[in-house]
């Protein structure tokens, strides 16, 4: 087994994971602190991936600025959706899921209607190209994602540990019930979750926009993979998250490198199954 | 009580009638879609079926695809009559349902959806892999059903007509056998379990052993329902029974209502017409579907077949203002 | 000779021990109390008893028989029965509909049975309205039977739980304060009726309680328990003059 390629396998498991964690930290979050099951969650990255599209490509501004205003545009749709579609329904976990898949038919259709549904779209690396070290190679995007997913991630980790807001919405992943009777307003944490997770997973699309396929279901595999992290690494659980996305990124680079996509699709759901079989929790809001 | 009874029997009698003359008036198009129309009845029926236990099935249509993949190939490759293979078909799909439920049957509720989902989904991915369901292509040239009693019948239902009344009456015994089982203390059993589940479990009944039953009977009758699409199109392939219209079925069943029997009918008959409407729209009709889906969620919980209560308690409300305003 | 054996009877959920090793004797036809302060882990020890969870050691025996960890359904099967400390009904069901559908099972086992209909037709055959009806006249709620479940007043809502459990025609009761929310008079007629069941049918009760005037009057024995440790067992007299049980109670 040459060096090179073991090298490269963990150089592209570490990108894979960066990009995991940043993807399923918005779904583990709002599940969490508010029992909401975003199964539209794919449709949130695509978004991002687009309105960086939009404002990058068609719009020309800088990549950063395009960025950012997409990680902005999402979070506020989040809580705009939160307010209205799932505000109404909180409490039953399922009838979340189930409107959510309303979002999900609507946002895909809407998408790709009004930008067409042809050759997906392409945004432009930032800084092209990759860096060549040892043999391995580097591209300069997913060193970007790595670097700005490991921002984004500590970041989230000051505002859950060091703000009063934060504090309250960890409050309500851990015992919903409690923090409630504690006069924490579910309304505000739900919110708030919502906003961050969505703006989070905006970003993950956004990151990835310039070296994935732009296009209306570009989010099924991710809301796959959100879902599994989710349920390995609990709800909630910030640390259960990103632990689960390395894992799981190794998991899945070997898988690819070693057989194909096909083969590593239906081990991840096989891998559903039997993580929900087993393990007592589930997709369980709090697990106790 | 009399009276109730001779209602029911006369809506049936209307019912019936009305099915035996419809492709008599209706153009080629249109009778093809009644046909698409009972068996999507029968796999909504189904899929509530399983659901009056708490169980929402995103597998119901991967299951009915098993249905459909085990009657193309036994009346295809093993030559076997359709009449033979259609029961067969139902029994293919429980026992593949079976085998899902060991691990499927740990999960509950909304774990449960995802999981279903996922099983559902390795099923449908091995028909891609193994050779004998044809891969991504399918299968396809599948033979018509035909009746034949040596010396009394000889019925080949590759027509679209003979094939119409055949589906129309495996769809009234289905929904016949349906509807008595949901007038069965079973059924209420089930209900209990969606409703209150310790406390059915405090009077001794067993819920994994219920909930095992649901999903089995519902599963049967989505693998009859899977091998009528077979024969009807004459071929399948996996991507009829993907993710996408397990969706649509489950949309179907929540904005008609899934409180009784009738409400997924209710919801069928729906999208049907607003399908219909909405055929020059194409491409937007998921999008349709999602709008209904969310404005149905948010203003009408119940589903269509709540519509009628809806409204008799707005009237008394407004006649209980009117009084108190004197 | 059907009674109840806890041997050192053990939960924990990850580093918190509910119920820490109890050993518990009871006997048949006995009326036992269970009481102590919020928390000591009585309502578990009914889990563990009547299998709504495992125990992480100990065993359950009843009339010898070893019943430890067994599922609730095929406990109940066995002659042991519970209610809940918080109501549940089939607030969608009439009171007469939810003592019958706990008579479905006594009256033809297996689950094809169930396929008969249900509503008129078949309650007249194998008398399960009949079984249903006496059981809530039993109770002395026959006089809201075809009152909606969740619209009855709280008193009438637990003595209907009850009337559920006995459909399941148990050896032994365990009941989860029975009495909450119930007034001096509907307690008093409550406690009338625990006695009745055991003193007509021989039915054994063990019954978490608050209200400890009930409680004194009305049991054989009482099992006091704080912090998952039994620290009292005797008669209502013995056990009222304990001083460890009278500081678990105070010193909160």
């Amino acid at each position: 087994m040459p060096i090179e390629l073991i090298l490269q396998t963990i150089v592209n498991s570490i990108q894979l994971s960066s990009f995991y964690a940043l993807l399923a930290i918005g779904l583990s979050l709002v599940f969490g602190v508010a029992g909401i099951a975003n199964l539209a969650h794919g449709e949130f990255y695509m978004l991002g991936a687009y309105a960086v599209w939009w404002f990058n490509t068609l719009s020309g501004m800088g990549y950063i600025t395009a960025v950012l205003l997409a990680i902005l545009f999402v979070g506020l749709l989040g809580i705009v959706i939160e307010k209205l579609i799932f505000k109404p329904l909180r409490g039953n976990v399922l009838s979340v899921a189930i409107i959510s898949v309303g979002l999900l038919f609507i946002f895909q259709v809407l998408v790709g209607q009004i930008w067409g549904l042809g050759f997906p779209k392409r945004v432009d690396d930032p800084i092209g190209g990759s860096l060549n070290l040892f043999g391995v190679f580097l591209g300069y995007q997913r060193m970007v994602i790595l670097a700005a997913s490991i921002l984004l991630l500590v970041l989230l980790w000051l505002l859950l540990h060091r703000t009063k807001i934060g504090r309250a919405i960890r409050a309500s992943a851990e015992d919903s019930e409690a923090a409630a009777l504690q006069g924490i307003s579910a309304n505000v944490t739900a919110a708030v979750a919502m906003g961050i997770g969505s703006a989070l997973t905006g970003a993950a699309g956004a990151l990835m926009a310039p070296i994935s396929a732009v296009h209306p279901y570009m989010g099924h595999t991710p809301l796959l993979i959100a879902l599994i992290v989710v349920i390995v690494g609990g709800a909630g659980n910030l640390k259960g998250t990103i632990l689960t996305a390395v894992l799981l990124g190794f998991l899945f680079t070997i898988i690819t490198t070693f057989t194909d996509a096909v083969t590593a699709n239906i081990a991840s759901v096989l891998f559903m199954v039997v993580l929900l079989a087993v393990k007592p929790g589930g997709l369980v809001q709090n697990e106790k | 009580m009399k009276n109730n009874k001779v209602i029911a029997v006369a809506g049936l009698v209307a019912v019936g009638v009305f099915l035996i003359l419809l492709p008599f008036v209706l153009s080629r198009y249109y009778i093809d879609l009644s046909v698409v129309f009972l068996l999507n009845v029968i796999m909504a029926v189904s899929f509530r079926l399983i659901s009056t236990t708490g169980d929402f099935s995103l597998a119901h249509v991967p299951l009915m695809g098993m249905g459909a993949y085990a009657s193309a190939v036994m009346t295809k490759k093993l030559g076997l009559p359709f009449f033979l293979a259609l029961p067969l078909s139902g029994i293919t799909a429980m026992m593949v349902g079976l085998m899902m439920l060991y691990p499927l049957i740990r999960m509950k509720e909304f774990a449960f959806f995802i999981g279903s989902y996922a099983i559902g989904e390795a099923l449908r991915l091995s028909w891609v892999r193994l050779d004998i369901f044809g891969g991504h292509r399918g299968i396809s040239s599948i033979p018509s059903p035909k009746l034949i009693i040596p010396g009394l019948v000889s019925i080949d239902f590759y027509e679209i007509i003979p094939y119409y009344f055949l589906v129309a009456l495996i769809t009234i015994v289905c929904l016949l056998c349906m509807y008595l089982i949901d007038r069965s203390r079973m059924t209420e059993i089930f209900h209990a379990i969606h409703a209150e589940p310790e406390l059915v479990k405090s009077v001794g009944y067993n819920i994994t052993s219920y909930r095992i039953v649901a999903f089995e009977i519902g599963t049967f009758f989505a693998g009859i329902s899977g091998a009528l699409v077979a024969h009807h199109m004459g071929h399948i392939d996996p991507h009829q029974f993907e993710l996408t219209t397990g969706l649509y079925l489950l949309i179907w069943v929540v904005v008609g209502g899934y409180a009784t029997f009738w409400g997924p009918i209710i919801g069928v008959t729906f999208f049907a017409v607003v399908g219909e409407w909405m055929r020059i729209f194409g491409a937007w009709m998921p999008f349709v579907y999602g709008i209904i889906l969310i404005v149905s969620l948010l203003f009408l919980p119940e589903g269509i077949e709540s519509l009628p209560k809806r409204i008799a308690q707005f009237f008394k409300k407004e006649t209980t203002i009117q009084q108190a305003a004197g | 000779m059907s009674n109840l054996k806890l041997n050192k009877l053990r939960k924990e959920f990850g580093g918190l021990v509910a119920v820490n090793d109890i050993d518990l004797e009871i006997e048949a036809g006995e009326i036992r109390g269970l009481i102590g302060p919020n928390g000591s882990g009585k309502t578990t020890l009914f889990n563990l008893i009547s299998g709504f969870m495992p125990p992480t050691a100990g065993s359950v025996l009843w009339g010898g028989k070893d019943i430890t960890g067994k599922p609730a359904h095929k406990i109940v099967r066995e002659g042991i029965t519970r209610t809940f400390q918080l109501t549940k009904l089939l607030k969608e069901m009439t009171a007469l509909q939810n003592v019958i559908i706990g008579c479905y099972r006594q009256s033809g086992t297996g689950i094809f049975q169930q396929f008969l209909p249900s509503r008129a037709k078949n309650q007249m055959d194998d008398g399960v309205n009949e079984k249903a009806l006496d059981l809530l006249r039993l109770i002395g709620i026959e006089n809201v039977k075809d009152e909606l479940a969740g619209s009855l007043p709280h008193g009438y809502q637990r003595a209907l739980n009850i009337a559920v459990a006995l459909a399941t025609e148990p050896r032994f009761l365990l009941l989860d304060e029975p009495t909450t929310g119930m007034n001096p008079v509907e307690t008093e007629r409550l406690m009338k009726i625990i006695k009745k069941l055991r003193d007509d049918k021989g039915i054994t009760l063990f019954l978490v309680e608050h209200d400890m005037k009930a409680v004194m009057t009305n049991c054989d024995k009482i099992t006091v328990m704080s912090f998952g440790v039994k620290i009292a067992e005797g008669t209502p007299k013995e056990v009222g003059s304990n001083e460890e049980v009278i500081e678990a109670y105070l010193g909160r």
